[in-house]
């Protein structure tokens, strides 16, 4: 049924993309004689309507010309006027790009290579390619292909000519960062390629001489003519470029720089919809709570994303719950990303250097989770200096370092974070819990504090061969402990109580990756993962008694564990034939362990002596495995499809569970300016999280598929238009739906704290759909930039066991949700930001009536009657923080102060909403009757100040 | 450089904590919700025994308590198939129970009419004030237990259930023919309770006994109420339940102790009900207080009243007795 709507779709668009125009050819006619040539820009530009986007004294200093057309083709016309100038130019994003010729150096052909096999390696940079390549100025080749270089090459073209590969990394040339995302192309067929999460990038053309433009906006672009004759390596380095903020155009076919250095992806071109690159730096510029930058607050501020509930920094994505989102960290899932019970992320910004949220239409290469996936890749650290930052803020401080361990070879990055609730909790406990009576001192000390730590190392072994090993740890920890004196000497007694529980639960992930490029076609990618998330909590008391001159003691201790470790494997292979086929394929394998839960009692005593008990649930291993292939191909210069298909297996408790999940996009372009794109994908998901009603407790749970719970399958089809309407600006409207089964949902009137060995038969399985329409505007460029992102949405949940068996809507079912994210640059000094969030109330169940009833067994019941589940909804949540940074160049880098507000007009936002009496309403003789609907709210208005230094 | 700097932060920092000390506030929210009372019916019939129903008035979920009232005054018709058997009679309360209620606010109604296995019966009540209400319901025929084997009562080394004695007992029945049959097992002990010397010196009561069903595919009630069976897992198949009682026998004579062992067929009504209050219950008796009651899933109690709340459902009971060897 599935493949049959997929192969439906796939039609529709087929017949859809035949119908499609190609954008329209404009015609100039103009006479001008002697005319400053920017002049003439301009009146071509308000005759076509086309704008044009250039340096204005770049322009003036080209002089004047002259120009006589009739009904002119404008790209002619445009060939023609800048003939006998310098001026370059190029059609990007919806307007011509002019500048200024480039350079190029000229030298002879390539000596033949000794062997066909391997390619030969260029040095690290263009700059240092050897003089055996030969590079001619783009001016002079243009002018001998007599300016129709496509005609000659067609008539020249053998049939079945011989290709060659350029390929290699394009990294920064300060940090040698690896540039994600960077972009190759040849300029006179506009075909080119886009380097991976590893910088590498590979392009196959014919023997010909290539125009090449390598560009990461927020970089110098470069661009290198040369004769291709055979399979080329290039290790690209390109220069991070500040003046080109100012610039207007800032879009290449992979991506764009936004003003505030953000990396935009290029939404038009890409066949992969329903997918956002998180704007790091626009992320860091917003105000936050407390002033912690949070990567997953910036996730929230997406369409499509909703958080749970104030504060919670968990994903619900789609009608999903926050257990369906596959977080990468490095290619590492996170099992819990959340600190301080889910208000913080696990994600220290200053380590990150690329987030991306996919929340459908996912390529094959993705599995395991059902509603999202959040790849977050940690920074690699700087291969030529050394550098950092060190940052305070109201509820933590951070301290990042990278710098060479071997220059140009290897390099590091590590950063760390710590929260310091303790230092307050600490004493203000001591202060507040000290009792003392007449027979004794009692007194308790409570704390929390939290830290999390990145290390990141890689060493270039060649330019085949790179070693990744990335760490992350992150730790909560409660502790609470306490003594008591009693002294009664009248009784002959004494006694001297302690006790001390701790409750600490985090995750630590390490891998090692091995980049290894098989060919100039062929790159691989192998890493070894380790993976632990893991929850304990001790309870220790003990009690010294004197009674009647005789001393005895003991002891009793009590320690649950629980948690989950994973050591897993993974190959992941891009292959490049040609620039119409990315194939992408590979396979992972993962052994759980899961520790479902078990409490440990030791019992020390005089008389009994040691008596240890252990109880709880087994530990369960299980396999999981996978593999995929999937293929992004260009059919033509409009048509562009990603198909593959994801294959996944899951043992347990001699069980297998098979899935075959078929994943197609199709990307349809209509001119520059527009882009419709649709998708469908099957998901399959075997781990299944015991969570709580979304606060973010450690007692979160992750256990395997069981007999009575089975694996969660889902499937969702998109529907997408992506434009461009000018130049710096985004718009993109998506419609989505989504079927999802084997959901579990607890059951009536479960307790979401009795997470045990019992735990099957508090949950129930049931089906989800949601369906909804997305709409992003966002801008990138100029003083404002910014985003809003707006969510209509339906989120439906349907379980024979609950609600009588009818649909219900799901508790984070929010018709409408919008947020409204926007920055302004006074200066280079001052940068004003500030945004708006609204979210329909959230769905909860509120009885409406009470009666009595009298049961079978003569015994009377009184109940408090729901129409159904879910069947009111919370106030509104609406919120605007306003923020302002400080950012001054020192001797020695940098320095910010971030001061922002939360909540800038005290807004009561529901935490959560409960039925209780009015203890105001309380007598002496008894508690009122009477009950309230009360609401509870967490974060008033909220200052807050942080400083950063940057090294 | 960045020692002077945290250190101007720091003092900012001290100040804004005091400033913005975390706190949560709290305010009353309205509850728009309907606010018409309504009739609520409780009734569960049981084959050969007379019929009874409990009327009362729904309130708002915000309203006292205390205001709960009795409907004396209702109309309550009963009738089987289409025909109309009787108007059944307010009693008040019956049973003479320690309720949450005052007792004498129930407003039970009763028949002289016995009711039949196999038959179906409608109410209709109205009365004043109340919109009418409907209901009906089907009387399930009996599934007879055809084997019951009480094995001898052997110590309870555990603290489970404060007995000092525990038994295994075993009985087997075969499930009605076709889908959707339910169960409810419960296990009683013979005791003879001292009530009225100017009526008899004590009468026979079948007391309650704490017991454990082994077989997975079983749902505890609350309050050791027993179990609850769904022939999900043995349609039309011949079924052999396993149970533990718990007996006090340390404070009790366990000699030759008549044990019995019910096996009522109910209404799939009858089943969504108790199962609903067992849920509800759940939640009303857990221990925790204040902010962790929001911890819990709410509970959607089960009603098959039309233009009102209750149930009406019926049931039909089959029993078997065996002594207790020592």
């Amino acid at each position: 049924m599935i493949v049959r709507y997929g192969l439906l779709l796939c039609g529709i668009i087929l017949c859809v993309s035949c119908c499609w125009g190609q954008g329209t050819d404009t015609k100039v006619t103009l006479e001008v004689k002697q005319m400053a040539l920017k002049q003439v820009v301009r009146l071509i530009s308000k005759q076509t309507k086309v704008p044009f986007s250039y340096k204005q004294q770049f322009l003036e200093a080209e002089g004047k010309v002259s120009l006589k057309v009739k009904e002119m083709p404008l790209e002619k016309v445009l060939e023609q006027l800048f003939q006998e100038t310098s001026v370059a130019y190029r059609w990007v994003d919806g307007q011509y790009v002019l500048y200024r010729r480039k350079k190029a150096a000229s030298v002879s052909k390539p000596a033949p290579p000794p062997k066909p096999a391997p390619p030969p390696v260029v040095a690290p940079t263009v700059q240092q390619v050897p003089d055996t390549i030969r590079i001619v100025r783009k001016r002079r080749v243009v002018r001998a292909n007599k300016v129709k270089p496509d005609t000659i090459i067609r008539k020249v073209k053998p049939a079945a000519k011989k290709k060659y590969t350029i390929s290699g990394y394009i990294t920064d040339e300060e940090t040698a960062e690896k540039l994600i995302g960077a972009n190759v192309v040849q300029l006179e067929k506009q075909i080119g390629a886009t380097s991976n999460a590893y910088g590498f990038f590979s392009l196959t053309l014919v023997p010909q001489a290539v125009n090449l433009s390598f560009s990461y906006i927020g970089y110098q672009a470069e661009e290198y003519t040369f004769e291709l004759e055979k399979d080329t390596v290039l290790a690209i380095a390109l220069r991070p470029s500040l003046a080109l903020q100012a610039v207007v155009i800032e879009a290449d076919q992979s991506g764009t720089f936004g003003a505030d250095g953000s990396y935009y992806e290029n939404t038009i071109t890409s066949s992969q919809m329903s997918s956002i690159v998180l704007p790091l730096e626009s992320v860091k510029s917003l105000p936050a709570v407390g002033g912690e930058v949070d990567v997953m607050k910036g996730v929230q501020l997406l369409p499509g994303v909703q958080s749970g509930n104030e504060g919670n920094a968990g994903l619900y994505v789609r009608g999903g719950g926050p257990d369906q989102n596959l977080v990468l960290l490095d290619e590492v899932p996170l099992y819990n990303a959340s600190h301080l019970f889910g208000f913080l992320s696990n994600f220290n910004a200053d380590a990150i250097n690329h987030v991306q949220l996919i929340k459908g239409g996912f390529p094959a290469r993705y599995g395991g989770r059902l509603s999202s996936v959040l790849d977050i890749r940690m920074k690699e650290g700087n291969m030529k200096s050394w550098g950092g930052h060190f940052s305070m803020g109201l509820l933590s401080s951070k301290l990042t370092i990278e710098g060479p361990i071997k220059k140009d070879e290897s390099s590091f990055i590590a950063s760390a974070r710590y929260a310091y609730g303790d230092l307050f909790l600490r004493p203000i406990s001591k202060i507040a819990s000290r009792t003392e009576t007449a027979y004794g001192v009692s007194k308790d000390v409570s704390g929390y504090y939290f830290y999390d730590s990145n290390v990141k190392i890689n060493h270039r072994f060649s330019d085949k061969d790179r070693l990744y090993f990335s760490f992350f740890s992150g730790l909560d920890n409660g502790l609470s402990k306490g003594d008591e004196t009693f002294n009664r000497p009248d009784w002959g007694y004494e006694s001297f109580e302690t006790y001390k529980t701790r409750l600490v639960w985090g995750n630590t992930i390490a891998a090692l990756r091995w980049n290894h490029l098989f060919s100039n076609r062929l790159f691989a990618n192998t890493t070894l993962t380790f993976n632990r998330y893991k929850i304990l909590s001790e309870e220790n008391y003990a009690i010294e008694e004197v009674d009647a001159g005789v001393t005895s003691n003991s002891r009793l201790e009590s320690v649950f564990k629980s948690g989950i470790r994973d050591w897993g494997a993974k190959m992941d292979f891009s292959y490049l034939p040609n620039p119409s086929h990315y194939i992408r394929f590979g396979t992972a394998w993962t052994q759980h362990l899961f520790q479902v839960g078990t409490n440990n009692y030791t019992q020390v005593e005089a008389e009994t002596g040691r008596i240890q008990t252990s109880i709880g649930a087994d530990d369960i291993v299980a396999l999981e495995g996978n593999v995929y292939v999937e293929d992004d191909v260009n059919m033509g210069k409009a048509l562009k499809i990603n198909i593959g298909v994801h294959t996944s297996m899951f043992q347990v408790e001699k069980k297998t569970y098979y899935s075959v999940q078929p994943r197609l996009a199709v990307r349809l372009l209509a001119g520059d300016k527009w882009s419709f794109k649709t998708s469908f994908a099957t998901m399959t998901q075997y781990l299944h999280l015991l969570t709580n009603s979304g606060v973010g407790l450690p007692t979160d749970l992750w256990v395997p598929p069981t007999a009575n719970i089975k694996p969660q399958h889902s499937w969702q089809t998109g529907l997408g238009v992506v434009h461009r309407p000018a130049n710096g600006w985004e718009l993109s409207v998506e419609g989505y739906y989504k079927q999802m089964k084997n959901i579990i949902e607890y059951k009536e009137g479960a307790q979401y704290l009795d997470v045990s060995d019992t735990w099957q038969s508090n949950v129930v399985t049931g089906d989800a759909w949601s369906y909804g329409g997305e709409l992003f505007v966002r801008k990138n460029v100029g003083k404002w930039t910014g985003w809003l992102g707006y969510t209509l949405s339906w989120n439906w949940r349907q379980s024979e066991q609950l609600n009588l068996g009818e649909k219900y809507p799901y508790r984070y079912d929010r018709r409408h949700d919008i947020s409204l994210a926007a920055i302004y640059e006074f200066s280079e000094r001052i940068r004003l930001s500030g945004n708006w969030v609204y979210g329909s109330g959230n769905a909860i169940t509120i009885p409406e009536v009470q009666y009595a009833i009298l049961t079978p067994n003569y015994s009377n019941v009184g109940v408090e009657h729901y129409a159904a589940r879910n069947n009111f909804r919370v106030p509104a949540y609406h919120r605007m923080d306003i923020g302002i940074q400080f950012y001054k160049e020192k001797k020695r880098g940098s320095r910010t102060i971030d001061v922002s507000l939360y909540n800038v007009y005290n807004r009561a936002n529901p935490f959560f909403v409960y039925l209780g009496p009015d203890p105001a309403e309380r007598t002496s003789t008894g508690g009122s009757e009477r009950n309230y609907l009360w609401q509870r709210s967490l974060f008033p208005v909220l200052p807050s100040v942080s400083y950063k230094r940057s090294f | 450089m960045i020692i002077k700097g945290v250190n101007s932060i720091l003092g900012l920092l001290a100040l804004l904590l005091m400033l913005t000390i975390f706190f949560s506030c709290e305010k009353k929210l309205k509850l728009e919700v309907e606010t018409v009372p309504r009739l609520v019916v409780s009734s569960f019939l049981e084959a050969d025994s007379i019929a009874q129903v409990t009327v009362l008035a729904s309130q708002h979920i915000l309203a006292d308590r205390e205001d709960i009232v009795t409907i004396e005054d209702a109309n309550v018709a009963l009738f089987e198939g289409d025909n109309f058997v009787e108007t059944l009679q307010f009693v008040g309360n019956p049973f003479e129970l320690n309720t949450y209620f005052r007792a004498d606010t129930f407003g039970v109604y009763q028949s002289n009419y016995r009711i039949k296995a196999g038959e179906e019966y409608r109410l209709e009540i109205s009365a004043e004030g109340y919109e009418n209400v409907e209901a009906t319901c089907e009387i399930p025929r009996r599934v007879m237990i055809d084997e019951l084997v009480v094995n001898q009562l052997r110590p309870n080394n555990t603290t489970d259930y404060s007995a000092s004695a525990k038994a295994n007992v075993r009985f087997g029945f075969q499930d009605a023919v076709g889908v959707g049959d339910y169960y409810w097992v419960q296990i009683f002990r013979e005791r003879y309770e001292y009530v009225d010397e100017s009526l008899a010196d004590s009468v026979l009561y079948w007391e309650p006994v704490l017991f454990e069903m082994q077989e997975e595919a079983v749902e505890n009630l609350y309050n050791g109420l027993g179990y609850l069976l769904s022939d999900a897992s043995f349609n039309e198949e011949h079924v052999d339940m396993h149970a533990t009682i718990y007996l006090p026998c340390d404070e009790m004579d366990c000699t030759n102790l008549p044990i019995r062992v019910e096996l009522r067929k109910i209404e799939e009504a009858y089943y969504q009900a108790l199962k609903s209050y067992q849920a509800d219950q759940a939640t009303n008796f857990n221990p925790y207080v204040g902010f962790i009651e929001v911890f819990q899933e709410a509970t959607l109690i089960y009603s098959n009243v039309e233009n009102g709340y209750g149930v009406f459902a019926g049931s039909a009971v089959a029993w078997k007795m065996a002594d207790l060897e020592d």
